[in-house]
């Protein structure tokens, strides 16, 4: 950590439990941020970007306390935040602000502008209602506002106002630390630049250290030093935005790219799509957790298989793990749409063939011991065994990527990534090409 | 040539309010062929959701009113249809999908029952075979392991199946026209990402026009047979979509455009406010933001859509497209955008009150 460092979270984590009963006992947890690290220097901007339920704002709503933490040490400008006293608790409210996608949530309707802004000054002790208001009305026009809209109440005002005011009384305050959390995604393209512009300008003016937090790419490129990617819970990806963009090492990150639009219709239909959805974070799982969409996903040593149809045997045996692959619906799924008239007439042979159309695996491997392992398997499944057959997948063909949680560790790149393909002497080789061939796949 | 499947001719909906005669939609004309995408562009507050939805009626009236202008599809005047005439056309021949794909499932059956309801409000069929319709359609819109997920209610489905399972729907009544209003902003990217290639494979497959609604120029460039500039109730330019990237003619257009990040540049931002719905500028509705307006941009009405660049097909609502002015003043192409910051970054600005205006 070094000395203008402002705020450095370590391992945070913030888990929800499940209950069940009368009792409430504890059933489960949803691990919503499940231990995170970044430092955040003083005026610099930091972008956590990631898929909706990725634990993004949960991490910003902990970070300040808003809700308590389930663990982990967050220090702001070197004191641990936590056991403080009230005051201490006091002053670090004063010293960080926070803005939301929806601006009008935030605000009493009853309240006008200026009353709204100078809500955290009488909050913090400034009693005298002059200054108050002079201090308001300063800042006001700081964010772009003029003095005359103090009197003004929220439903007169554009949704860009309104995350002015928003701005304002993040602010009114002095704090260093600003979190915005989806700031600009409700708004209009041009007002969007306008906001992210007023930002900007913001941070010289105060000085301000910004954790932004957005599911928008191109919103992160625009504005943030340093970017930090999040995947169910978890960083995946940590580094200078320019880097990171230039040059992502998680695959996820990839994917995520990938899957930008660009306002340029001669580069259509140049998008990658993942598959799947994010996981349950009650239940995430094992090894990397994004083994169960990762279009990159390591193979097991001993085979040889496209990398496509890899996917399709990793996605048949999740489903198998998750209990998801149901022979009997396939079965009746096959009498609605073929002619046999009932799902006994089913013979084994089309239900292997069903299966493996299901998960676009070919219907014969090219690397005959591959094909020996996956129609024993399928033997199994159309038997009933679907334990034997999951057990026979995971066995022959064990990946590190189910097996073990890849560390974030700093890449060839020079910044850190969470990925096995970046593992020191292990398949580190084949990053390059594994994760370029993701691009056109 | 063939008549247009859908051709709007000079829209007028306004809406009454407290605050006087909201002019949602101004004067508006487009068409759809069959089998194309076209894509209305704009922010909010330029009309094209409204524009959309008189379409079909499906605003809500009062407060919306249909004040003007001529609706054909498929050779029959919508504006004349009687009640019953349009939830017809509207269950069979013009689908919709919304941004908000709860809305639009009814939380108390399951998406089977909804289905089979949808398909057979369209065909005459059993049941039996309507689930089986059903099925199929599921599978087609990419929801995996349909025939088990059939039986399945709404609240178990994510955000983006819950978009497939709208789309199937809309899909059971073998539209000609599907109106997407929207239909990927409240997604993720990735999410958004594949809805877009469904929304593409279909109309391919089924020779179906789309009509998609987006405020997302990066979707409008990934969607669009054609794409129509909307702002503030007028259209502002319309044409082919890579006319309208490569050659934006509507400084309206060119404005948005600057708006976007670009690879490493800074974004510009268009200064000003939006109008006052109930009391818009005369004559171009931009001119009071727009970097080249000059006298004549402020009196009288909207300048008439000329063809910009000598094509026909692409016009531009802007003064610099008639006979009398020169036209290079205003032109610019996606290379100069790239190649120089514009005119307009010296004015740069991150608003304020005093430029992003407005009462809204
Ligand atoms: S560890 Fe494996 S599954 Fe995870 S991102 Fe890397 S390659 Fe993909
Ligand atoms: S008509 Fe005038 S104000 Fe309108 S876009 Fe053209 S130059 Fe600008």
């Amino acid at each position: 950590m070094s000395d203008d460092t402002l705020l450095s979270v370590h391992d945070l984590t913030k888990h929800y439990p499940i209950t069940e009963g009368l009792l409430a006992r504890e059933v489960g947890r949803v691990r919503a941020v499940d231990g995170i690290s970044f430092d955040i220097r003083r005026g610099e901007t930091l972008g956590l970007v990631g898929e909706s339920g990725c634990g993004k704002s949960t991490a910003a709503r902990s970070l300040l306390r808003l809700e308590p933490p389930t663990d982990g040490e967050i220090r702001f400008d070197g004191e641990i935040v936590g056991n403080q006293t009230d005051d201490e608790r006091k002053r670090f409210r004063r010293r960080t602000g926070i803005i939301f996608q929806d601006p009008t949530s935030s605000f009493d309707p009853r309240l006008s502008i200026g009353e709204s802004v100078a809500e955290p000054l009488a909050l913090h002790g400034l009693r005298d209602h002059d200054r108050r208001r002079s201090l308001v009305e300063t800042m006001l026009a700081e964010v772009g506002l003029s003095a005359d809209d103090y009197d003004r109440y929220p439903h007169e005002l554009s949704g860009g106002q309104k995350q002015r005011v928003a701005l304002a009384r993040a602010l009114v305050s002095n704090p260093e630390l600003l979190v915005a959390d989806e700031p600009v995604s409700a708004l209009d393209v041009s007002v969007e630049a306008e906001i992210l512009a007023l930002i900007e300008r913001l941070q010289t003016t105060f000085g301000l250290s910004i954790l932004l937090i957005s599911h928008d790419m191109s919103v992160v490129r625009d504005v943030c030093d340093r970017v930090a990617v999040m995947y169910l819970g978890e960083i995946v990806e940590r580094g200078p935005t320019e880097a990171v963009f230039a040059d992502p090492q998680h695959p996820y990150t990839r994917a995520l790219l990938a899957s930008m639009t660009t306002p340029d219709p001669t580069r259509r239909g140049e998008r990658a799509e993942l598959s799947g959805t994010v996981p349950d974070p009650a239940d995430p799982p094992p090894g990397c957790r994004f083994h169960t969409r990762c279009p990159a996903v390591i193979q097991p040593p001993d085979y040889d298989f496209d990398q496509q149809v890899w996917r399709g045997i990793l996605d048949l045996r999740i489903a198998l793990r998750n209990r998801t692959l149901d022979t009997e619906r396939l079965r009746t799924r096959l009498v609605t749409e073929g002619d046999a008239e009932h799902a006994d007439e089913i013979s084994g042979a089309e239900l292997r063939t069903a299966i493996r159309a299901a998960h676009d695996i070919p219907d014969e491997l090219h690397d005959a011991n591959a094909e020996q392992v996956l129609s024993a398997a399928l033997a199994e499944i159309v038997a009933g065994e679907l334990a034997t057959a999951e057990e026979r997948l995971n066995e022959s063909f064990a990946t590190i990527c189910c097996r073990e949680q890849p560390a974030l560790e700093e890449t060839e790149a020079g910044h850190r990534a969470a990925c096995h393909l970046h593992d020191v002497g292990g398949e580190s080789s084949t990053a390059e090409s594994v994760l370029s061939g993701q691009q056109n796949g | 040539m063939n008549e247009p499947l859908l051709s709007v001719n000079d829209l007028r909906t306004h809406f009454e309010t407290s605050d006087g005669t909201v002019l949602a939609v101004d004067g508006v004309s487009f068409a759809v062929e069959r089998g194309e995408t076209v894509c209305l562009v704009g922010e909010s507050g330029s009309g094209k959701t409204v524009a959309c939805e008189s379409i079909t009626k499906l605003l809500p009236m009062p407060p919306g009113k249909l004040v003007g202008g001529r609706i054909d599809f498929d050779g029959r005047d919508l504006t004349d249809c009687s009640p019953g005439q349009l939830s017809d056309v509207r269950g069979k021949r013009i689908a919709h999908v919304f941004q908000n794909p709860q809305g639009a499932l009814d939380p108390v059956y399951s998406v089977g029952a909804q289905l089979v309801e949808a398909i057979r409000l369209h065909r005459d069929v059993s049941k039996r075979a309507a689930r089986e319709r059903g099925i199929e359609l599921l599978d087609r819109v990419g929801i995996p392991e349909a025939a088990v997920r059939f039986d399945e209610y709404p609240h178990e489905f994510s955000g983006g199946m819950k978009q497939r399972v709208v789309i199937a729907m809309a899909l059971a009544a073998e539209p000609d026209l599907l109106i997407a209003d929207e239909p990927t902003t409240a997604l993720d990217v990735t999410t958004q990402a594949s809805i877009l290639d469904l929304l593409n494979d279909i109309k391919a497959e089924r020779d179906m026009a789309i009509l998609f609604v987006t405020h997302d120029l990066g979707v409008v460039a990934e969607m669009a047979d054609r794409v129509v500039v909307m702002y503030a109730g007028k259209v502002m330019e319309r044409g082919d979509v890579h006319d309208v990237f490569e050659t934006p003619a509507h400084p309206y257009t060119q404005a948005l455009l600057r708006c976007l990040p670009g690879r490493g540049e800074r974004r510009e931002t268009i200064g000003g406010g939006f109008p006052n719905p109930t009391d818009p500028p005369t004559g171009c509705r931009f001119h009071p933001r727009c970097p080249h307006a000059v006298e004549d941009c402020i009196g009288g009405e909207q300048p008439a859509l000329e063809p910009a660049n000598n094509n026909e097909t692409h016009r531009a609502a802007c003064v610099f497209y008639d006979e009398d002015h020169d036209t290079e003043v205003v032109q610019e192409s996606a290379a100069d955008r790239a190649a120089q910051p514009s005119e307009q970054s010296k004015q740069q600005t991150d608003g304020g009150h005093a430029t992003e205006g407005g009462n809204r």
